[in-house]
């Protein structure tokens, strides 16, 4: 543990407040003096009273620059080799994190109000079987469409191109196939506008478990070790098929630019540029 | 309700008595002694201020002095202290987060409805599907979870229960009882007893935290915290069909949350750290 942690850092503040005031007492009689101690004494008490909650505020305080404390400079997470689990170091401890999806795919206006109070109650079940800590995230997210556009957005190109290539032969070019080829090139482009003008959201489940450990190996085997226990569940109490999820699934879960992708920010910028109509 | 653990008392008591040590050194200061005195009490008072209203004091101090805070490589906390921001590839993704608890009267009531429990179980898909489909941009919401040892629990409440009930025959034998005292330990003994038989019933002790996350993107920074606070208070509008506390969270638990996304750290730490804005 570091000299800095908590506890160490308001006995330090603590023991400095007092040898001020112990000054204060034992010094000769300069008022001036005394009352500057004084005012420090207290400064210090204060900051010693602030180390329950910021100390690890204290020491990035002291070293700021261009009013920036920094907490950290490093990435918020490492991938494990495996690709399963985050990797987090913490107070000296190795942490690693699995997720776990639980599909749902039913609906409370499907269910009659007998079902609606089992499957509350199975929720409720669900939540009890861990004794250690658990993160249950219910989350809607934006449907990462990039691919898919740059899809239609290839074939769009090829229609085009096809079409622009039949429209330049100057003879035997055969009318069906040009009215066919330019009809391809505007169902491509309506559909490719349609989707950009539609925002797609997506609604998931997903739990989070987190082990310690002394190596990251051994953090990532407990994690993933419990996230299959939960999972395997989560899925006795709520009859689906719950996983642990790959990195490649669980990115959107933690990472903001996956949350909400490119595609969709343009789109964003647009519906704002139409509507102040510029 | 403030509860006062242990810890709390020993920082309190400690800094505390410093502050009066201080003032009680009052004529060693000559003509500042009204100063100092004045000092003393001020700092007894932030003392108290910090404890209860941390998030208020360090906001005020950041905001005040221009300061962000950086948790991780790409992120920062701006001065406002309420929420955190990712900028990559020219977009700000800002991160604002808010309390979800159950009012603490939900676990203060003397007994177990079982017609009304089964109402709000059965309501409790539709509000929350009515919810989903009312809002447009992402958003999570996140039970932090974990079950309690379920003998444990009852074995406490009995032990609860029984010292009620010592104290209300004690009351009930004095010469001159007080009606009061009597009700007032006849409600709590209800309340307990009301916990007791939902445990009878099946149910199982849970430590939960309850929190709401929303993420919103800018071109700018100004442009993402705005877009962010909409949200955030569009959240707050729909989730009041829940009996819950709705809060916005600001300061150090803000950053205890961003690092909940990719990490549970161990049960005393989290204690500690929501300890406040309950």
């Amino acid at each position: 543990m570091s000299i800095f942690s908590g506890k160490n850092l308001f006995a330090i503040t603590i023991i400095i407040s007092f040898l001020f005031i112990l000054l204060i007492y034992l010094l000769p009689p300069f008022p001036a003096i005394k009352a500057l101690f004084a005012v420090l004494a207290l400064l210090i008490d204060i900051i010693a009273f602030s180390t329950k909650y910021y100390s690890y505020l204290l020491i990035p305080l002291i070293k700021m620059k261009n009013r920036t404390i920094v907490i950290n400079s490093d990435a918020p997470f490492t991938l494990s080799p495996s690709g399963n689990t985050i990797i987090v170091r913490y107070g000296g401890m190795v942490y690693a994190s699995a997720f776990i999806k639980i599909p749902i795919y039913k609906s409370a206006t499907e269910m009659t109000p007998e079902e609606r109070i089992d499957f509350s109650k199975a929720f409720s079940r669900v939540l009890t079987i861990s004794k250690s800590f658990v993160r249950f995230t219910t989350m809607l997210y934006v449907i990462n469409k990039d691919e898919y556009l740059s899809e239609i957005r290839d074939k769009l190109n090829v229609a085009e191109e096809r079409y622009n290539e039949l429209n330049s032969q100057q003879q035997g070019v055969d009318q069906k196939e040009l009215e066919r080829a330019k009809g391809e090139v505007t169902m491509w482009r309506n559909l490719y506008e349609n989707i950009n003008k539609v925002r797609s959201n997506a609604l998931g489940n997903f739990v989070m478990v987190t082990a310690p450990g002394g190596t990251e190996e051994e953090a990532t085997t407990i994690a993933l070790q419990q996230a299959d226990e939960l999972a395997a569940g989560i899925s006795a109490v709520l009859g689906v098929s719950a996983y642990v999820m790959p990195s490649n699934e669980f990115m959107h879960l933690i990472e903001p630019e996956e949350l909400i992708p490119f595609a969709t920010i343009t789109e964003q910028m647009h519906e704002k540029i139409a509507s102040i109509g510029v | 309700m403030f509860s006062v653990d242990t810890n709390t008392i020993v920082y309190i008591s400690v800094c505390s008595l410093l502050a009066i040590l201080v003032a009680a050194a009052s004529p060693a200061y000559g003509a500042f002694a009204i100063v100092i005195a004045i000092l003393a009490l001020l700092t007894i008072l932030l003392i108290f201020i910090i404890n209860y209203a941390d998030f208020l004091v360090f906001s005020l101090f950041t905001k005040m002095f221009k300061i962000r805070q950086i948790p991780a490589k790409d992120y920062y906390i701006p001065k406002s202290n309420d929420c955190v921001v990712k900028y990559v590839n020219g977009i700000y993704y800002a991160t604002g987060y808010l309390t979800a608890n159950v009012y603490s009267y939900v676990f203060t009531m003397e007994q177990v409805q079982q017609e009304e429990e089964e109402a709000v179980l059965s309501e409790a898909p539709n509000t929350w599907e009515r919810i989903v489909s009312n809002v447009t941009f992402p958003f999570k919401y996140n039970i932090l979870v974990a079950a309690e040892d379920i003998q444990q629990y009852r074995e406490t409440l009995e032990a609860k229960r029984g010292a009620l009930e010592y104290r209300l025959s004690k009351e009930m034998s004095a010469s001159t009882p007080s009606q009061l005292t009597i009700e007032d330990l006849q409600r709590q003994i209800s309340i307990v007893q009301a916990r007791i038989d939902r445990l009878s019933s099946g149910e199982r002790p849970l430590n939960a935290v309850m929190y709401i996350e929303s993420t919103a993107v800018g071109v700018s920074e100004k442009e993402a915290l705005d877009t962010l606070s909409n949200q955030l208070s569009h959240l707050q509008t729909m989730f009041s069909g829940f009996d819950l506390n709705i809060v916005r969270v600001v300061g150090r638990e803000a950053l205890l949350l961003f690092r909940l996304n990719y990490f549970i750290p161990p049960r005393e730490e989290l204690e500690l750290m929501l300890s406040v804005q309950k």
